[in-house]
């Protein structure tokens, strides 16, 4: 199983119109509800604002990675958003979040797609990967960097 | 010096791993051994051993949650925090763990008694505790 098996190119954005943390995880959620992975939106959302309220998913460095494991995902995926402006998501460091990724897991989910999370999630540790995404101007782009990394 | 960690996080899909990352990477830069277990949504991985544990000079968990087999850990100098800590300042934390085990500074009170006499009581103590955790595994 590869990253691109839950990263697809009908769901990143690369410019994202949110100003608030509220309105990114919708727009991105939008993303993942169109093209078919979800069995209730709002139900799927519920879950991960419940998640914001434990502490935010602003990470720091320009990264927020908001998520929820719910049984009204039908399918592993993850949504990739840019925002030019950056967006507030409360980070520790005060920094605001530019790479914007919105996880929606199935309850049920099997090994293979939370192994991918967790490598997405460690690759974001890496200064030269965010960069990279950074500089990225267009889907290709974007799944290029995503796929020379895992 | 040698340092083992655990990271964990409510959902466990995201965080647990960067901050295990983070403390990765900040100990490599800094020429410092360590290894971190992470108990996330995939269950425990990269699982300590109790050689590991023995040998390691302080403890580092970022936990936001309580975890299984903290026990394991009893009479080391532990260093607590929170995840979100680590993948903010992971250099700040190994550096902390460092003079924790230099100085002995910020030693949680809980094991302070395992610090202070190491005596052949105490070890005798910690092998039981070490293998109690084993048993019930």
């Amino acid at each position: 199983m590869k990253i691109t098996d839950i990263f697809y190119p009908s769901l990143i954005k690369l410019n994202l119109n949110a100003s608030s943390k509220e309105e990114a995880i919708n727009e991105l959620a939008d993303l993942i509800d169109e093209n078919g992975f979800l069995f209730d939106k709002v139900l799927y959302l519920k879950e991960v604002f419940k998640r914001e309220a434990l502490g935010s998913t602003g990470v720091g460095m320009g990264v927020a990675i908001p998520h929820g494991k719910s049984k009204f995902v039908k399918e592993a995926c993850v949504a990739f958003g840019k925002s030019l402006k950056g967006i507030n998501f409360n980070s520790a460091d005060g920094s605001l979040a530019h790479l914007i990724f919105l996880i929606a897991v199935p309850e049920d989910t099997d090994n293979q797609h939370l192994k991918i999370l967790a490598t997405l999630s460690r690759m974001l540790i890496h200064q030269e990967f965010r960069e990279d995404l950074l500089q990225t101007n267009s889907l290709e782009e974007v799944m290029q960097v995503i796929n020379s990394q895992t | 010096m040698k340092f083992v960690g655990v990271t964990a996080c409510p959902t466990g899909i995201a965080h647990t791993y960067m901050a295990a990352e983070a403390l990765e990477e900040a100990a490599k830069e800094l020429g410092y051994e360590i290894k971190v277990e992470t108990q996330g949504s995939m269950g425990i991985e990269n699982e300590l051993t109790i050689e590991e544990i023995a040998s390691a000079d302080a403890i580092i968990l970022a936990v936001d949650m309580s975890i299984s087999g903290a026990d394991r850990f009893s009479g080391k100098p532990v260093l607590k925090l929170g995840v979100s800590e680590a993948i903010k300042n992971p250099s700040a934390i190994i550096a902390q763990a460092v003079r924790l085990v230099e100085k002995g500074e910020d030693i949680p009170e809980d094991n302070l008694s395992g610090e202070e006499t190491q005596n052949e009581e105490k070890n005798e103590e910690k092998r039981k505790g070490l293998f109690g955790w084993l048993k019930q595994k």
